[in-house]
Parts: structure tokens; C-alpha cells; sequence
């Protein structure tokens, strides 16, 4: 985590960022199965904001189709980046992901439930619902953040390394559960794999609706306590010294950024390295203050989400590529040359 | 042995029957002391004998085990801590940062207790106090420079900057000096010396070496055996037999010509 003082401007960074994200929204609304000319794609967003010109084809395919799965893509990959760093300033770990204490387990846990579930004839129609899987994720993803939390808890205080520890446990326990549903998942195993791996195929409006407000919510919370987090860097015993709560302010940060992921991952599935590498790559970039690593993450790991989901469903024509499969061999090259690049540098 | 209090002066802190350590080891036991604005007051001991723990306890970094700490009339357990971090701030034996925030930034965090709001945790790095605090501490010119490169001398000077940008009332130093040289360790002693004379700052400063701590305390506690062994102005506490008897070394103490405090030299 050593950078020199050599730093970015943050508005020309975040400049763009934006401009970036805007190309990529426009791309993965012109791309797939139909390809539909970016002029016809500016026609539907302008049509968005007018409120006519989108009952034609292209603004069907686009509003119906592509535009609920761009923004999943967009929220998860915003949610994931800045838990990222979230986890990774409160561990003080630069190997914590949003994945590090455990809660992808459970989400991937809740889904696997819900899929199997929908095999079982006679139950009552919720059961077969499109939205038992992502409701069922969350339900896990929460289940076992409480678990980890039980576990590392200590006095009333949580200690980063405990909260390690506890993820590692509850993580191994839960992908054992996995396993097992999958050896009795027979004609369903595919979809639970499918599913694991990480996607938006399934992104629907009425997931957006209950997903937006949510993440939004939860990263306002977190950017809110940036310049605490930016103490809470220096250790707890200065944070302590500088009035900071640590450990109440840390377990309400925690929480937050767990419930964060835990909807994230809910809908999408373990998609790794985006909550890992943007925080990474921003702190790179930009420095350790959190006041601009949360918003340049939130940005950046939009961009890197709905760029990769894009490249996942176009890539190979017919079949989709698992997202996270994208994010990781287009990532980590990536992160290589900038690590390479930045960090052995200023060494 | 003790002495009267040594002012007349109302005390900015007051500790009656204290007892701190960690968890059920209690490390020290029936502290009876204040501290007065305006006045350097030195701890010196053996290692070990729990003067860092005395420091976390009166910042509350550690909880007491019994005894009560009041700071003008309130006791210190009950405060809410951002506002007793506007009244007490720390200068750590420990400087290592992990993080490369710039020298002006973890100066700044200096503020984190006057900022009020709901979430108004941070810093706000052009408040005055900010640019006055690396101007005393003789640091404007690393403000931009990061942390992590810097040498320990200079962190150490940076951490006292963030204390002083705090603007508290009552400064605690533990060992302050003990990884420097002697030139940053004058340094960092004068400035807080001034700032005592100067601003009205209490101070409570832990030392390893005596001959500094006779040279800029006013007042010094020497700790031992889990107690304060004896407290006094500095006349009265660097002496040969106290002193040969706290460290159970033979100590000779002579004033050189030039200097009104007392030095103290091994006698071998």
C-alpha cells in the first residue's frame, strides 16, 4: 500500500471516469444479439429524459432488455469497489475483498437453496418465483455476516485479524454446504455452477427498483465516514486519542459495508476481483485519503462491471462467458502493469 | 517524601486512588497526583513499571480498574471522547504510519475532535491551527511530502504537530524522545517547554533520560514497585540517594557550571 506524494487530480480523474462509464453505458446498449446503431441508442436515452420515442423496437430491447441489466452492472460494481475499500482500510488489509469475511459464501449458499427449491413440485408458487434466488442470497449473505460477527466478537469489540479469521470459517463451513447441495443438485447443478460463477443474465426492473435506493443508501453512509476511516488508518489506539469510537464506528462500518456486498452479490453472484483490484488500483492512482478512494471506486468499479458484462455476453456470440471470469483475465494483467509499473517505482 | 502542591494554581487534572493495567493485572496501584496548566511534570521509572500505562489510562485509551480521573471537576469516565480529545492529546512513543497520507493531512486529524455534525469525523486541512501547528513544530516545508518516507526524527515531529493542532489543554508524551537523536529530541522538548510557558499547556511528559527531564520538567514522579515511589520539583527529586535507590544503581548528581538544573552521571 506505498505510493509516493505523486498524485492525480481527483476532478479530471473522476472527469474521466465519467466519460468513460458513459461510453460503456452506450456500447452495452448498442451491442448483442440485435446490434442496434449508437445513433438509434442516443434516440432511446434522449427519448428517456423527453419521455416519447421509446416504443420502437430498439427502445424495447434497450429499456426491457439491456438498460436493468447495465444498471445492475452499474450498482454491483459501484457497491463492490467501495466495500472494497471499506474492508480493506477497517482490516487494514491489503488482501480483504468484500468477499473477506465470508458473506459471498453465504449468499452463494442462500442461492444454491433457492435453486434447488425450485425443482421440488407441490410447493406454493413464491417458491418458483424469478426473485426467490436473489431474496434467498440475501437472506444467507446476512445470515452468515451475523454468524462471522457472533464468532469475532469480542467484548464488544471486533478486532480486524478476528474478523479475518471468523470469514475464513464460516466460508469453509458454508462451501462444504455447497458442495453437498450440489451433489444432490443432479439436473440443477448446472445452474447452481452457472450461478456461482457470477452474472446479470436475470437483471430485471423490479430488482433495480429495490436494489438502487439500497446500495445508494449504503454508500452515502460510508462516504459519510471517509475522514473517520482515514484516522481509523493510523491504528486504534490515535483513533481513540482523536475521539473516535473506533470500535463502535468500525462494527457500524462493517455492518454496512457486509449489507452492501450482501445485496451485490445477492443478484449477481460471486463476481471476484473488481472489490479487490479498483480500490487497489485508485489507491495507486489517487492516495489513501477515502474521502476520493470511495467515490473514484464506486466509479470505477461501475465502468469495470458493465465493461466486462458487456464483453461476457458478446464475446463468443451465442453463450454468455461467467462476468467474473472477465473481470479476472482481463483484470489482472491489468493490475499487473500498473503494479509493476506504480508501486515497484516508488519504492 | 512529598512535596506541597507546587503552585498555587488549580489543577487541570486530578487522580485520587487510581489503579490501572490490563484486564485483571493491575500494574499500578493508589496513584494520588494532579497536573497543573503551565507546568511540565515528568514521569521517570525503570521499564516496565507501567508509566505507558499510566498515559493510556489518562487518555482513555485503557480503562482503570478503580480510582477516578477528573479533569476540572468532571470525571474524565463519563466525557464523551471527542470532546475529551479537545481537552487531552497524545504525542506516541510509536510514530510508524502505515498509510502514505501527506504530513499536512495526519496534521489535520489533529482537528477530528473540534469538527462537529453528524458525521463530521476527518479533517479540515486549512483551518489555521493546522499551518500554525507546522510552523511551531518547524515542518511547513515536508507539508506535502508523505508520511512513510519520512525519517523518524521528522515523523516524530509530525505527530507532535498533530497534537498541537488538536489545541488541547493538557499534552501527554510518552517517551517522546526515545528513538531520536539528541538534536531532535532538544528540539521537541523545547517546543513543548514553550508552548507550556507560553499557552498555559499542562504537560505529563514519560522520560527515559533524567538529564533531560531535569533540564525541561518542573516536576517530576518517579515511579516503582507498581506506585509513585515519590514525587517533587526537580531539587528535590534529582538527588543521589533517591535516585541511586529507584534505579538500584550508584547515581552521582552535580550542577555544571552554566546550567541551573542538576545532571545526573553513572558512578562506576
Amino acid at each position: 500500500m506505498e505510493t509516493g506524494s505523486r498524485r492525480l487530480s481527483m476532478p479530471l480523474y473522476c472527469l474521466v471516469l465519467f466519460l468513460l462509464l458513459f461510453a460503456a453505458i452506450t456500447g452495452a446498449a448498442s451491442v448483442g444479439a440485435a446490434r442496434l446503431p449508437i445513433d438509434e441508442v442516443f434516440k432511446v436515452f434522449s427519448g428517456l429524459v423527453s419521455g416519447h420515442g421509446t416504443e420502437t423496437t430498439a427502445g424495447l430491447i434497450i429499456l426491457d432488455v439491456r438498460l436493468p441489466r447495465i444498471v445492475t452492472a452499474l450498482l454491483v460494481g459501484a457497491s463492490l469497489g467501495v466495500a472494497g475499500v471499506v474492508f480493506q482500510g477497517l482490516l487494514l488489509n491489503p488482501l480483504a475483498d468484500p468477499f473477506t469475511i465470508g458473506v459471498s459464501s453465504g449468499a452463494a449458499f442462500g442461492a444454491t437453496i433457492a435453486i434447488l427449491l425450485s425443482t421440488v413440485s407441490g410447493l406454493p408458487a413464491i417458491f418458483s418465483s424469478s426473485l426467490l434466488v436473489p431474496w434467498l442470497a440475501f437472506a444467507g449473505a446476512v445470515f452468515s455476516l451475523i454468524m462471522v460477527y457472533y464468532i469475532a466478537r469480542n467484548r464488544g469489540k471486533v478486532m480486524p485479524e478476528s474478523m479475518i479469521l471468523a470469514g475464513v470459517i464460516v466460508a469453509s463451513f458454508l462451501s462444504a454446504l455447497i458442495s453437498f447441495c450440489k451433489s444432490i443438485a443432479g439436473e440443477k447443478l448446472a445452474s447452481v455452477v452457472f450461478w456461482i460463477m457470477g452474472g446479470f443474465s436475470g437483471a430485471l426492473w423490479s430488482q433495480v427498483v429495490i436494489l438502487l435506493p439500497y446500495c445508494l443508501f449504503c454508500i452515502l453512509f460510508l462516504q459519510a465516514h471517509a475522514g473517520a476511516l482515514n484516522i481509523m488508518a493510523m491504528g486504534d489506539t490515535t483513533s481513540l486519542q482523536l475521539g473516535i469510537e473506533v470500535y463502535r464506528v468500525r462494527r457500524r462500518l462493517l455492518l454496512v459495508g457486509a449489507l452492501l456486498t450482501a445485496a451485490a452479490v445477492s443478484v449477481s453472484g460471486m463476481i471476484g476481483f473488481v472489490g479487490l483490484v479498483v480500490p487497489h488500483v485508485n489507491r495507486l492512482l489517487l492516495g489513501p485519503d477515502h474521502r476520493r478512494l470511495l467515490p473514484a471506486s464506486a466509479l470505477l468499479g461501475g465502468l469495470t462491471l458493465v465493461a466486462a458484462d458487456t464483453l461476457a455476453r458478446t464475446a463468443t456470440g451465442a453463450t454468455e462467458i461467467p462476468v467474473g471470469v472477465v473481470t479476472a483475465l482481463l483484470g489482472a494483467p491489468f493490475f499487473c502493469f500498473i503494479f509493476k509499473k506504480k508501486f515497484h517505482d516508488e519504492k | 517524601m512529598k512535596s506541597k502542591s507546587p503552585t498555587a494554581r488549580k489543577a487541570l487534572l486530578t487522580v485520587s486512588g487510581l489503579s490501572c493495567g490490563y484486564g485483571s493485572k493491575e500494574i499500578l496501584r493508589g496513584l494520588d497526583f494532579a497536573l497543573w496548566p503551565g507546568f511540565f511534570c515528568g514521569i521517570l521509572g525503570p521499564n516496565g513499571c507501567g508509566k505507558s500505562t499510566l498515559v493510556n489510562t489518562l487518555c482513555r485509551v485503557n480503562e482503570p480498574l478503580s480510582g477516578v480521573i477528573r479533569i476540572e471537576e468532571r470525571n474524565l469516565m463519563e466525557m464523551p471522547r471527542r470532546e475529551l480529545a479537545s481537552m487531552i492529546a497524545v504525542v506516541p512513543q510509536e510514530t510508524y504510519v502505515a498509510f502514505p497520507f501527506k504530513v499536512r493531512e495526519v496534521v489535520a486529524m489533529g482537528r477530528n475532535p473540534h469538527l462537529s455534525g453528524l458525521f463530521g469525523s476527518g479533517y479540515d486541512l486549512k483551518h489555521e491551527a493546522v499551518d500554525e501547528a507546522l510552523e511551531a513544530a518547524g515542518i511547513s516545508h515536508l507539508a506535502d511530502r508523505a508520511v512513510t518516507r519520512l525519517s523518524g526524527g521528522e515523523r516524530q515531529l509530525v505527530l507532535l504537530a498533530r497534537a498541537l493542532a488538536q489545541e488541547p489543554r493538557l499534552l501527554l508524551l510518552d517517551e517522546p524522545t526515545a528513538n531520536l537523536d539528541i538534536s531532535h529530541a532538544v528540539a521537541i522538548l523545547h517546543l513543548v517547554r514553550k508552548r507550556v510557558t507560553e499557552n498555559n499547556l499542562a504537560v505529563l511528559a514519560v522520560f527515559h533520560d533524567l538529564n533531560l527531564a531535569a533540564i525541561f520538567a518542573d516536576y517530576l514522579f518517579l515511579v516503582k514497585n507498581g506506585t509513585i515511589h515519590c514525587q517533587g520539583e526537580i531539587a528535590e527529586v534529582i538527588d543521589e540517594q533517591v535516585l541511586s535507590e529507584l534505579y538500584e544503581l550508584p547515581l552521582t548528581v552535580h550542577t555544571p557550571p552554566g546550567l541551573d538544573r542538576p545532571q545526573v552521571s553513572v558512578r562506576i
